[in-house]
């Protein structure tokens, strides 16, 4: 299945949930990512001045642009399919990048918040039957730096490391042996919700912390018929998000191609009462996953030097507009699939 | 390449040690350590494939999906920052990232620090933390020259014995961090080979523990 494939399939489950469209503009004033920079995925922007002196970007980002424009009290439940403009690791040069994504905007209640998730995991069964959803929760590890009497660096650091997994690095934060032993205990957690949540339990230290753990359990849950993996290297920023954050995975693909969480924070962040949760879905990192052979052909028709290229032309168009999926080569393609075979060829016989 | 576990290893020394550290845990691909050209090289019984690339590769290979697990400096993660799982300090490639001047080098604070380094990314977040003004100069080899040179005032550079120092007439004035070789993992690989991943984890940890 290729990418625009996937997003059909996509917009058609995201408008069957009572979810409509939204489009945006390419560009947006800078000042609204400038703003919230550290929620951007890639920090770097492109900007232009525009005509009356005002500086513009092109969307590095589509959440920011439906809260922006979100009005206090609504009720909007909304997907979009745009193009965004972003650099991406490791190329370091501005690409346009489709995506994907859904928001929920107006009281997060839990079942909403669940609806979001089982849209999440739906979305990660449409591009594959292999994926994997990690959930988590930024309370957690905002609370654990708390403990660990951090400051803002630490806390930086302390977030670094728990997304990347690093025992030793998280341990070189930790001041005696009550901190050391949370940050083992929570960095060596199953990522199975039935050993994970009563441990994180048992980790309690307080009504704020037995909140957080509530909010995952209730979030964990909810969502039928799925497995969900509880995994606190899910590292949203609890700047903006905050309650359960999660990433999914489809077999194939090197990274998550799919990210989201609650995020009130965000939207207290730009003036707005509405609570909301969403995600995206990075279609670019999901070509990794669909290298297969290229889509099977109804017709392949061969031609060479000697053939009369208007007898292919005249072939192509017949089979084109009889519906058939077609293609003139000159040799047959290696690990090509096709139905029916039309050799034009005339050196060859 | 899927029923496999795919390694990475850093040509040298320290993939060397990071293959003799896999032998004894069980997962090592034997003839990776006789001198060829080969550069990919199979157990099929423990389901691993081992291959060489160039040491600041590794990280990349990893992050891309290329290999499923890696060994790694820590200098390297610090610098390029990859989208990856450190899961082990393999307790391996043991030495520091350090500032190192010519002796009798006296710092001047109200001047921009001039500092040559191959680790751009680790000096400028070293001195940012600092609030000191830089001027950072990349290079890619023989950084020791730029003092003597007078191309900059400091370095930024691994140091394991300190004798490449001693012998130019440079010091140590101040340790970075502690650099050792790490196992790391692609995140995606994490969950979808997830229990021969821990497996090897496992054992490895079981011969690096001390």
């Amino acid at each position: 299945m290729n990418n625009s494939a996937i997003s059909e399939r996509l917009m058609s489950l995201y408008g069957g949930c009572g979810y409509t469209r939204y489009r945006v503009n390419k560009f947006e004033e800078y000042e609204l990512y400038s703003r919230n920079r550290e929620f951007l995925p890639s920090k770097q922007i492109l900007t232009f001045t525009d005509t009356d002196g005002r500086l513009m970007a092109l969307k590095p980002d589509v959440t920011l642009s439906i809260v922006r424009n979100s009005r206090d009290g609504e009720d909007a439940r909304l997907f979009y399919s745009e193009s965004v403009f972003r650099t991406d690791r490791g190329r370091g040069v501005f690409a346009e990048v489709p995506q994907i994504g859904l928001e929920y905007i107006g009281r997060a209640d839990p079942y909403r918040v669940s609806e979001v998730l089982t849209l999440a995991g739906m979305s990660l069964d449409l591009i594959s039957e292999e994926n994997v959803l990690d959930v988590s929760h930024p309370g957690i590890l905002s609370l654990t730096a708390a403990r660990l009497g951090l400051d803002f660096a630490g806390r930086s650091a302390l977030t670094g490391y728990f997304g990347s997994k690093s025992a030793g690095g998280a341990l070189s934060l930790c001041g005696d042996r009550e901190s050391e032993e949370l940050v083992k205990a929570l960095l060596g957690m199953s990522s199975d919700p039935d050993k994970a949540l009563p441990l994180l339990g048992s980790l309690s230290d307080g009504a704020e912390w037995d909140a957080v753990v509530y909010e995952l359990r209730r979030a964990v849950t909810a969502v039928p018929d799925r497995d969900l993996r509880i995994d606190l290297s899910v590292v949203n920023d609890a700047d903006y998000y905050n309650g359960v954050v999660f990433r999914g995975y489809v077999k194939g693909s090197p990274s998550a191609v799919l990210s989201g969480g609650q995020y009130d924070n965000l939207m207290k962040k730009n003036g707005k009462n509405n609570s909301a949760a969403g995600f995206a879905v990075y279609l670019d990192r999901i070509d990794a996953a669909d290298e297969g052979d290229a889509p099977a052909l109804d017709l392949l028709i061969l031609y060479d030097d000697m053939t009369d290229p208007a007898a292919v032309c005249r072939r192509l168009r017949e089979a084109a507009s009889a519906g058939l999926r077609v293609s003139a080569e000159r040799e047959l393609p290696d690990g090509q699939e096709y139905s029916a075979i039309c050799d034009m060829r005339k050196k060859h016989g | 390449m899927d029923d496999f576990i795919n390694i990475a290893l850093p040509k040298g020394r320290l993939g060397e040690t990071a293959a003799s550290l896999l032998e004894k845990a069980g997962f090592g691909c034997p003839q990776a350590l006789q001198n060829s050209r080969k550069l990919i090289f199979e157990n099929p019984e423990r389901g691993v494939r081992c291959f060489w690339v160039k040491p600041s590769d590794v990280a990349i290979y990893v992050e891309r999906g290329a290999a499923d697990l890696g060994v790694c400096g820590s200098d390297i993660l610090a610098e390029q920052k990859p989208d990856v799982y450190e899961l082990l300090d393999l307790g391996i490639g043991r030495c520091r990232m350090a500032v190192a001047a010519k002796n009798g080098f006296r710092d001047r604070p109200d001047r921009v620090l001039r500092v040559a380094t191959k680790f751009v990314a680790i000096a400028s977040d070293h001195f940012r933390r600092k609030g000191r003004q830089t001027d950072i100069i990349k290079l890619n080899g023989s950084i020791e020259l730029a003092p003597i040179l007078g191309l900059s005032d400091v370095i930024v550079d691994i140091v394991e014995t300190g004798t490449t120092l001693r012998e130019n007439d440079l010091s140590v004035i101040e340790t970075i961090t502690e650099i050792s070789a790490r196992l790391i993992c692609n995140k995606a690989s994490e969950k979808f080979k997830a229990d021969r991943i821990r497996t090897l984890k496992d054992a490895l940890h079981g011969i690096t523990e001390r």
